[in-house]
C-alpha cells in the first residue's frame, strides 16, 4: 500500500496512453475496412488481422498494469468494460473485413456499406476526442451526444436499407448469409461504440 | 462541413397527378416528411410536397386527401443547392425562405436532401469536433 | 491475581468496540471500492490507538459523574455492555458502546437505588446532537470542499490521487476521533473504581480496540458499507470527514458519543445536498433498532447480574 502512495501516477498514466493507442488501432482498423469497402484490395483486410492481433496485446498490457493496482478499485471496473468494448468492435471489424472477401455487393449496396462504415470511422475518430477530453476531466455532454447522433443515423440507414434487403437476389444462402452477416456487423460496429462512449460519460459523472 | 457529407441520399418520388393519399402512404411507410414531385408533362421540372403542406393546406382545410392532386399542394420550383456547399450557406437558404429543407443536387440530377435534423446534427458534430481543438 | 481478570471484560468491550465500529469509518470506502480491506483495517488500528493515547482522557469524567463503582461493579458494566455489542455485531448491526456502557451504569445505579438522571441528560443530549451534528457538518463542508478540492483538480489521474489520498486521510482523522472519543467506554470504568490509572486506561483500550478492528470487523464492514448507500468518493469523503470531525468535537467537551450515529449523519447530510435517496430505509430502521435495544439490554444485564448475585 505505501508503495502505491509514492510511485507517483505512473501506472495511471500508462493505463491512459495504452487506451488511447488501442482506440488509435480501432479507427485504422475502420479506416482499412472503408479502404477495402473502396477498393476490394486484400492488402485492407491483412492490415485489418494485423492490426486486430496487434489490439489483443494491448488490451493484454492494459489488463496486467491494471491488475497491479492503477486507479481506484472503484472505477477499475469501468475501465475494464472499457477495454472489452473496444477489444469486441476491433473483432467485429476484422470479422466484418473477412465476409467481404467473399461476399459481393450490387451498387446501390455498396454505397450504402460504404457510407456506414465512414460514418463508423468518424464515430471512432470522435471517440478518441472524446477520451482526450475524459482524461484531461472537460465535459463530454458534446461529445457523447455527436456520438449518438452518428449511432441514429448509421441506425436510419441501416432500416431504410433492411426494408429494401429482401428484394435482393442472392445466388445460394451462404451469399445470402454472408450478405446478412456483413451489413449486421458493420452496424453493431457502431453500437460499440456508442456504448463505450457512455462507459466514458459513466467514469466521469461518478468522479465529480 | 459540406453539404454532401451530411446529406440524405433517399430521395422519395411521386407524381404530380398522384393523389395526396399516395403521397401520405408513402410517408407513413418510410418515415420521411417530403417527397419530391415529377411532373409529366415536363421532365425537367420538379416540385416539392411536404408534411407540412399536408397537414396545412388539405387536412387542416377539411379537404379529402383522396381527391386532393399533389400538383394542387406541391412547392415549385424546387429549391437546389451544390453538395459542395456549406451548413452556414444551408441554414441562410433555409432561414432566407422559411423552409425546413434543401434538395441536394449535382449534374443537373438530384443527389440527395437536407433537413432541419441533418443541420442540426452536422452543427453539433462540428461543435464537438471544433470544442475540442480550441479547449 | 483477581484484578487483572477484572480488566478481560474491559478488553474484551474494547474488541467488540473495534470489531463494530470501524465500519463507519471506512464502511463506505471498502464498499464501494475507494480503498482495500486490508489497508482500511492496518490504518484504523494505528490510528485508533493514537487517539487513544493523545486524546483518550477528554472523555473520562463524564463517566465518573454516572456512578460510583466498585471493582467488580466496574467489571460487571464492562460484561453487559461487551456482551451487548457483541449480540449486536453478530446480528451485524451497528450499535453505540457509549449507549450499552451507559445503560449499563444506569443499569447498576438504579440497582443502588440512586440514578443520577441529571448527569445522565448532559449526555443523552449530546447523544441527540450527534447525528444532527453529523448532517451539520456534511452540509456545511460540501461547498468549500468541493471549491476546493474537487473544481480545482479536474484531470483523471489527478482526480484519482486525491480521492485515494482524501479517503486515506479522513479515514485516518476518523479512527483517530474514535479511539480519542470512546476508548473512555472501553476503560474509563476501570479509573473511576481505581483500578487503573488513566494513561494505562487509554493505552490498554487502544490496543485491545485496534485488536478488535484487525480481526473481526468484515462483516459489519461490509453491511454498513453497502446497505447505507452506494456513495460515490467525494460523498464518501465528506462523510466521514464529518463523522470525525463530530467525535473529535464532542471528545473536547467530553462525552463519549456514537460513530455511527455520526456517521449516519454525514451521510443524511450529504443526501440532503446532492439530493437523492440517501438511505436504504430498511436498514435504517434496524440501526434505529439498535440505538434503542443497546441501552436497555445493557442496563437489565448489568442490573440483572447484581439481582442474581445479591440472591447468592
Amino acid at each position: 500500500m505505501f508503495k502505491r502512495l509514492f510511485s507517483s501516477e505512473k501506472h495511471e498514466r500508462v493505463v491512459l496512453q495504452e487506451m488511447r493507442k488501442h482506440l488509435e488501432l480501432l479507427e485504422r482498423a475502420s479506416q482499412c475496412l472503408v479502404n477495402f469497402l473502396k477498393t476490394s484490395d486484400r492488402t485492407f483486410l491483412d492490415e485489418i488481422c494485423e492490426i486486430e492481433r496487434e489490439g489483443d496485446i494491448v488490451r493484454r498490457d492494459i489488463l496486467s498494469v491494471l491488475y497491479k493496482g492503477a486507479f481506484l478499485p472503484y472505477i477499475r471496473p469501468s475501465l475494464y468494460r472499457f477495454i472489452e468494448l473496444v477489444d469486441e468492435t476491433l473483432d467485429l471489424v476484422e470479422d466484418a473485413a473477412r465476409l467481404l472477401e467473399f461476399v459481393s455487393l450490387s451498387q446501390p449496396l455498396q454505397d450504402d456499406a460504404f457510407q456506414i462504415a465512414i460514418l463508423n470511422t468518424e464515430m471512432v475518430q470522435m471517440l478518441i476526442i472524446a477520451f482526450d477530453s475524459f482524461v484531461e476531466g472537460d465535459d463530454l455532454k458534446e461529445k457523447i451526444l455527436a456520438i449518438r447522433l452518428y449511432e441514429k443515423r448509421i441506425d436510419d440507414l441501416y432500416h431504410d436499407l433492411f426494408s429494401r434487403l429482401f428484394d435482393i437476389p442472392v445466388e445460394n444462402f451462404w451469399q445470402g448469409r454472408g450478405l446478412a452477416d456483413f451489413l449486421s456487423f458493420l452496424v453493431k460496429i457502431s453500437d460499440l461504440v456508442e456504448d463505450t462512449a457512455d462507459v466514458l460519460s459513466l467514469i466521469h459523472l461518478s468522479l465529480s | 462541413m459540406k453539404v454532401w457529407e451530411f446529406m440524405t441520399k433517399k430521395i422519395e418520388w411521386i407524381g404530380a397527378d398522384d393523389t395526396v393519399y399516395d403521397a401520405i402512404e408513402r410517408m407513413v411507410n418510410k418515415r420521411i416528411r417530403s417527397l419530391a414531385v415529377l411532373y409529366p408533362e415536363s421532365s425537367d421540372q420538379r416540385g416539392v410536397v411536404t408534411a407540412r403542406d399536408i397537414v396545412f393546406k388539405v387536412l387542416g382545410e377539411g379537404k379529402d386527401p383522396k381527391k386532393t392532386k399533389i400538383r394542387d399542394i406541391a412547392c415549385k420550383p424546387m429549391v437546389c443547392i451544390s453538395k459542395d456547399e456549406s451548413i452556414e450557406r444551408v441554414l441562410e437558404i433555409m432561414k432566407e425562405l422559411n423552409i425546413a429543407r434543401v434538395f441536394v443536387c449535382g449534374d443537373g440530377e438530384i443527389v440527395g436532401v437536407v433537413a432541419l435534423m441533418d443541420v442540426m446534427y452536422a452543427t453539433l458534430i462540428e461543435r464537438a469536433r471544433s470544442n475540442h481543438n480550441n479547449v | 491475581m483477581a484484578k487483572e481478570w477484572l480488566l478481560s471484560s474491559g478488553l474484551l468491550m474494547g474488541w467488540s468496540l473495534g470489531a463494530n465500529d470501524s465500519a463507519n469509518i471506512f464502511g463506505t470506502g471498502v464498499a464501494s471500492g475507494l480503498i482495500r480491506y486490508r489497508t482500511a483495517i492496518f490504518i484504523t488500528a494505528i490510528f485508533v490507538m493514537l487517539g487513544a493515547v493523545i486524546e483518550g482522557d477528554k472523555c473520562l469524567s463524564s463517566l465518573k459523574s454516572l456512578s460510583t463503582l466498585s471493582y467488580l461493579e466496574a467489571f460487571v458494566a464492562l460484561l453487559a455492555s461487551a456482551l451487548t455489542m457483541i449480540f449486536l455485531t453478530f446480528l451485524a448491526l451497528p450499535a453505540s458502546t457509549s449507549q450499552a456502557i451507559v445503560g449499563a451504569l444506569m443499569g447498576i445505579a438504579m440497582y443502588h437505588g440512586s440514578p443520577d438522571f441529571s448527569a445522565l441528560s448532559k449526555i443523552v443530549t449530546c447523544w441527540v446532537l450527534t447525528p444532527i451534528g453529523g448532517v451539520l457538518c456534511s452540509v456545511i463542508l460540501y461547498k468549500p470542499l468541493r471549491l476546493l478540492l474537487v473544481d480545482r483538480v479536474k484531470s483523471l489521474v489527478a482526480r484519482n490521487r486525491l480521492f485515494f489520498i482524501g479517503i486515506l486521510a479522513t479515514g485516518s482523522y476518523g479512527a483517530y476521533s474514535l479511539g480519542a472519543n470512546n476508548v473512555a467506554n472501553v476503560t474509563g470504568v476501570y479509573v473511576v473504581s481505581g483500578l487503573l490509572s488513566p494513561k494505562l486506561a487509554v493505552a490498554l483500550g487502544g490496543l485491545s480496540i485496534a485488536l478488535g478492528v484487525l480481526t473481526y470487523s468484515r462483516k459489519t464492514m461490509m453491511t454498513v458499507g453497502k446497505s447505507i448507500v452506494p456513495l460515490d468518493p467525494f460523498s464518501a469523503l465528506l462523510a466521514v470527514l464529518s463523522e470525525a470531525t463530530v467525535l473529535h468535537v464532542f471528545t473536547q467537551i467530553g462525552v463519549p458519543v456514537s460513530s455511527s450515529q455520526a456517521i449516519v449523519g454525514g451521510v443524511i447530510g450529504v443526501g440532503i445536498i446532492r439530493d437523492f435517496r440517501t438511505v436504504n430505509f430498511r436498514i435504517f430502521s434496524k440501526i434505529i433498532a439498535g440505538w434503542v435495544i443497546t441501552p436497555i439490554v445493557s442496563g437489565i444485564l448489568a442490573w440483572g447480574f447484581f439481582v442474581v448475585y445479591s440472591i447468592f
